[in-house]
């Protein structure tokens, strides 16, 4: 790879450019894969694409970007901490994109600490939730019987399938 | 704001999205749920209630749990009833929170003890019972169960060890006492997976050492669980030692102190970041194992963790990363004095003090406790699936 690349240019899902810096990119080994194959290629005006729409990738890239000086090097305990409040502000977004385009791409490319965040802010919305919302969220169908909803009342008394 | 994202999640009907979600996502979501939500939400399909029985799903939930403990504390008994026994330290807020004792036992648990927290599951003693029976106990499930009685089961002074090996996968409780006529060190254990107690014979060189007694509280890494050793010497007590017990191997190794001059008797055993340690109010001393060409080796490592705190406050456990104190001091009416957490935090070195409101007893133990699935019948072993 040569050294003098610092960035490179991605398409989005719906064909916008974005820049994304070479240790950002290391954040997630799909880009990096792509990094080097671009890199290495001789037809540099290829620019590749990434199964991500614009707006996810702009929150993507920018939580790489913020994440790559750590990743890369290794941080003091008060970075770590600084780092943590920013996460937190980071996923304060529209719940769609936290729970499905975020996961989805955070799966997709591979980005560990982006998709636990991601998980684990999903679950903290989550929690509260009845049954029936999250029958309704997730689309999923009561498929228990009248006699098996019995039953389980029978074993844990109280509990609602409502 | 869960309310209104449940609203905006509600409104739009129309998500294709929604439909096509990945299942295997949905499970890494479910994993890091509270149980309280699990346990709702068995009621969503049949899918999610046989999901949340298997053992992989128990497994990676307390994996996640595990990793933002609870503080626990338990109170003195009294005779007051209104007084609450157990609370838990809200991470977020930093505050109290009332726990339940499990309920069936309700008249007999104001006189148990914890005796160990590991794993989502809690042991406990009843004392005011013959034969002191222990429990284990699954707060989040409100499972209980007692644990069958020791061979032995001696009703003398006995040492109870509880935890969870990550390495033969079982919960266990090891009771190590002396026999009242004879004075032979016994060691008895209990597995969890086996459900039965067994005898220990080979128990290295702790006779040889005339260890009396080992003191409680005891500190439990996912491996081994530590306790002060104790040798009469005179007519006085000394630790001599820290005993180690490996839960997989079921073997006694001894641990020397950092230094001889550590005697004094202040300093708590515990564990910090799944390895042992030794608190007190201005130092900590944490064993590292470090890499030699032969193996490795097991070395005491020494901070001084603040100049400012006071020698009053009293060292009770390392919770994350915070090192938890009691402290008390005269209230400013009356004659009561009033009791607090001092919490300093072991990176950042700063200081939190929580007030501890009356309608609570005296501190009397403290645990890390990660709230899990596990079921104490079946342990990890039962999987609907195989």
């Amino acid at each position: 790879m040569s050294s003098s690349v610092e960035a490179i240019t991605v398409l989005s899902s719906d064909g916008d450019e974005f820049k994304i810096t070479v240790s950002a990119a290391k954040l997630s080994k799909p880009l990096n894969w792509m990094l080097e194959d671009v890199c290495f290629s001789d037809d540099c005006d290829e620019v590749p694409t990434i199964e991500v729409n614009s707006k996810t990738l702009v929150k993507v890239i920018e939580y790489c970007e913020k994440h790559a000086p750590r990743a890369n090097s290794g941080a003091s305990d008060s970075d770590a901490e600084e780092l943590k409040k920013w996460d937190i502000e980071f996923m304060k977004m529209d719940v769609k994109d936290i729970l499905f385009h975020i996961l989805m791409a955070a799966n997709y490319l591979h980005m560990e600490g982006l998709y636990d965040l991601a998980c684990q802010t999903a679950a903290d919305l989550m929690k509260g939730m009845t049954v029936s919302q999250i029958r309704k969220i997730f689309h999923i169908k009561n498929d228990f019987s009248s006699e098996e909803q019995e039953q389980l009342r029978r074993q844990h008394p109280g509990c609602s399938f409502d | 704001m869960a309310s209104t994202v449940v609203k905006q999640l509600l409104t739009e009907d129309e998500d294709e999205l929604l439909t096509f979600f990945p299942n295997d996502i949905i499970v890494k979501i479910l994993e890091r749920l509270p149980v309280k939500s699990l346990l709702r939400y068995r009621c969503v399909c049949k899918d999610w209630n046989d999901l949340f029985k298997t053992s992989s799903f128990i497994k990676q939930h307390l994996h996640h749990s595990i990793r933002g403990p609870s503080l626990l504390l338990q109170y003195s008994f009294t005779f007051f009833s209104d007084i609450k026994q157990l609370s838990l330290l809200d991470s977020e807020t930093k505050t109290l929170v009332p726990l339940n004792g499990p309920s069936i036992y309700r008249h007999l648990f104001l006189r148990a003890y914890i005796i160990g927290s590991s794993y989502g599951l809690l042991c406990l003693q009843l004392h005011s019972f013959p034969g002191r029976p222990l429990y284990l106990w699954n707060p989040a499930t409100r499972e209980v169960q007692r644990v069958p009685d020791s061979i032995n089961n001696p009703g003398g002074l006995c040492s109870i060890g509880f935890g969870f090996s990550s390495v033969v996968n079982d919960y266990k409780i090891v009771k190590i006492y002396r026999l009242v006529y004879s004075r032979e060190i016994r060691v008895e254990i209990f597995s969890l997976s086996t459900g039965s107690w067994k005898e220990v014979v080979e128990f290295g060189n702790l006779e040889s050492m005339g260890f009396i007694c080992f003191k409680q509280p005891f500190a439990v890494t996912d491996q081994a669980m530590y306790f002060y050793a104790y040798k009469e010497d005179g007519d006085q007590f000394f630790c001599r030692s820290i005993v180690s017990f490996d839960m997989a191997k079921e073997v006694f190794t001894l641990i020397p102190v950092p230094s001889p001059n550590f005697l004094e008797n202040k300093e708590l055993i515990t564990t910090y970041e799944n390895k042992l340690a030794l608190l007190s109010h201005s130092e900590l001393w944490v064993m590292e194992e470090e890499p030699t060409s032969g193996g490795s080796e097991q070395r005491w490592n020494r901070e001084f963790i603040s100049s400012g705190c006071s020698p009053e406050l009293h060292p009770w456990t390392i919770w994350r990363d915070e090192a938890v104190f009691i402290g008390q001091r005269p209230k400013i009416r009356g004659a009561n004095r009033e009791f607090f957490l001092y919490l300093l935090n072991l990176t950042t070195r700063k200081v939190k003090e929580v007030l501890i409101s009356p309608e609570y007893g005296q501190v009397f133990c403290a645990f890390n406790y990660a709230e899990s699935l596990v079921s104490i019948v079946n342990g990890f072993e039962h999987d609907p699936e195989s």
